[in-house]
């Protein structure tokens, strides 16, 4: 045993003049700059932030760009085509449909990147726990994500959308309750594989408690995949949030969302196509954008694609 | 060897079993533990036959004896009552079930089929303008809302069609409210929700397809098939295309739970009297209790599905017992 670790720092000089030999550039730095070179993948980025910008700017697009405000009704006004005057028509109370797709991007994009967060943080905890303490715990836990996992998703969506008032906060955790756990087994997968190398022993051996472990090592070391799993999320979250909106399950008129307003649309559409469509549109090209940027994130930072 | 392995599985699949009844359970009790219907419409009930009628129900039993009793009640197939009519869930799942099945297996079928020669296509003609249109494609069927695209088919195919006086599809329902349900109408009205369905799961497949032919195409044995002057045709047809094939089994695998849940948005956008559009109404109406029964089934489905797929791979797959 002592021979072997003996072996091993003999190696050491060895390494580190391999290293040297390739310029000192990180993982992150790596990553990055692959991530940089993909032009598609960081269009698609760009327009996710343009999104992301326009839905913060929401009440300063809605004052100065198009006058209207999302929920005032034109009665006078109604189904009008698009035109000058409202860009992108009216529906049938005559409320202005760019300026209620402006408003909507916040719903989308903010349940978009909470859901994310909280699926992020709550499943990287469990991943963490399972894999490190392992045995009994592992065990437990893991079931509890069988469990969770067992249900079909929209199911499980619909039914707790009727229990609790949907809400940003509350769809946010709807949708998160079921993403959890496939980020909880992704997390515990990648803690198992670095759980036994060698700075593990190491840093164990001289004294690290289990905090120190978990935050200080594992959890850094497995945020490349949470990375992933997170720009992998993003577009099917904003598709899932839509539907629910669109069955009248997740956000409420008279807030806009992009779902709700194909809600109304479908009664309209035979002689109001824009209604439909350009919801429709802003729903495709945004998943779209998501899930382009979310590829060349994988490609850019998965260690397992390496 | 066998044996104990498909001992563990089963073991292994009872706390899950567990676990997905009492959660659903501790809901059902939460929101309508109570509640006997039509019970509070009856202003001639003294609170003595209310309490008969509860006692009656077992409602006066404790909570997990109440639980034990509902787990009895699924090992004979009862799922529970509706909290709105007292129906039992059971019933409509059974009259539900078809229809869903029908619809997700057309989808389920097209999808392999029109997956695999997309993405042997794709694979034969790499980096070609045929793969780069099938990227597109199955890009879209990524990100397109399945409801938005039945919206579109139903605004063409049935609105628009209609309008122009040419022969157009029925948009909504599984057969004819009037004279209807004969083989050609049942097909007709298939048509538009199964390819909104399908179209979801051919861009899976075919690009996981393509991935996997790219793969065995480079293989050795490939090469040596080339090199012994054998057909190309029958290089990629009978050789290559086998082995890619393979993997796809158990990725289609995965979507069998998505039998009974899988089309929902659709079976709503189509009106199509399946069991996801029962859950639909029923959870508009706040009918909890149907709503969990159908929960409830759904996932134990999933669970016996994961059990008898792990037990088929264990007998065809020697090495999976020893992992």
């Amino acid at each position: 045993m002592i021979d072997e670790t003996l072996a091993k720092i003999e190696l050491a000089p060895e390494r580190v003049v391999e290293r040297s030999e390739r310029p000192g550039r990180s993982f992150w730095r790596e990553s990055l700059d692959r991530l940089g070179e993909n032009k598609m993948g960081m269009a698609a980025g760009g327009l996710i932030a343009l999104l992301a910008l326009i839905a913060i700017c929401a009440p300063l697009l809605s004052a100065l760009v198009t006058h209207y405000d999302p929920a005032r009704q034109d009665l006078q006004n109604n189904f009008a085509f698009p035109g000058r005057v409202h860009w992108l028509g009216t529906d049938e109370l005559g409320r202005d449909t760019l300026t209620r797709l402006i408003w909507g991007a916040r719903i989308s994009l903010g349940i978009g990147f909470l859901t994310v967060a909280i699926q992020l943080t709550f499943g990287a905890a469990i991943g963490l726990i399972a894999g490190y303490y392992g045995r009994l715990v592992d065990d437990v836990l893991m079931r509890v994500v069988d469990v969770v996992l067992a249900f079909p998703p929209i199911f499980l969506f619909i039914g707790l959308s009727i229990l609790f008032r949907p809400s940003t906060v509350t769809l946010s955790l709807i949708i998160a309750f079921v993403g959890w756990g496939s980020v909880a087994r992704l997390v515990r997968g990648e803690v198992l594989s670095i759980k036994n190398r060698d700075f593990m022993l190491a840093t164990r051996s001289i004294g690290a408690r289990d905090v120190r472990l978990i935050v200080g090592h594992l959890l850094p070391n497995s945020i490349p995949v949470m990375i992933v799993a997170a720009s992998l999320a993003l577009g099917q979250i904003i598709l899932i949030e839509a539907a629910l909106d669109f069955l009248g399950l997740g956000i409420q008129p008279p807030t806009a969302s992009w779902g709700n307003m194909l809600t109304n649309a479908q009664t309209y559409f035979v002689h109001s196509v824009w209604l439909v469509v350009f919801p429709g549109v802003t729903i495709f090209v945004t998943v779209l954008a998501a899930n382009l940027f979310g590829n060349a994130v994988r490609d850019a930072f998965d260690p397992r694609l390496r | 060897m066998l044996a104990k392995y498909l001992l563990r599985r089963f073991a292994a699949a009872i706390p899950v079993i567990l676990g997905v009844t009492i959660l659903t359970f501790l809901v059902m009790h939460a929101t309508a533990g109570n509640y006997v219907p039509g019970l509070a419409y009856n202003p001639d009930l003294k609170p003595a036959d209310i309490a008969r009628i509860k006692a009656n129900l077992g409602l006066d039993q404790p909570i997990w004896l109440q639980y034990v009793t509902w787990l009895g009640g699924m090992l004979h197939g009862d799922f529970g009552r509706s909290l709105i009519d007292g129906s039992p869930v059971m019933s409509h799942i059974l009259e539900r079930l078809p229809n869903t099945l029908e619809l997700t297996i057309t989808a389920i079928v097209l999808g392999v089929l029109i997956a695999i020669p997309l993405g042997v296509t794709g694979a034969l003609r790499r980096g070609g303008k045929i793969d780069n249109f099938f990227t597109v494609v199955s890009t879209t069927g990524f990100a397109i809302p399945q409801f938005w695209l039945g919206l579109i088919l139903i605004l063409f195919f049935s609105v628009q069609l209609h309008a122009w006086g040419l022969p157009w599809l029925p948009s909504s329902g599984a057969y004819a409210a009037f004279g209807g349900g004969d083989p050609l109408d049942r097909l007709l009205h298939l048509i538009m929700p199964a390819v909104v369905l399908s179209f979801f799961y051919l861009s899976v497949w075919s690009r996981f397809v393509r991935s996997s032919m790219v793969e065995v195409l480079s293989q050795d044995y490939v090469r040596t098939a080339r090199a012994k002057g054998m057909a190309e045709r029958r290089v990629v047809y009978l050789h290559a295309l086998r082995n890619a094939v393979v993997p796809l089994v158990t990725l289609v695998g995965l979507e069998l739970p998505a039998l009974v849940s899988g089309g929902l948005v659709v079976e709503v956008v189509f009106g199509w009297p399946g069991i996801g559009r029962l859950l639909y109404e029923r959870a508009l109406q706040l009918d909890y209790t149907t709503v969990m029964g159908i929960t409830t089934f759904a996932a134990l489905l999933v669970v016996l599905g994961n059990l008898v797929a792990d037990v088929l791979y264990a007998l065809l797959d020697p090495r999976i017992r020893y992992s």
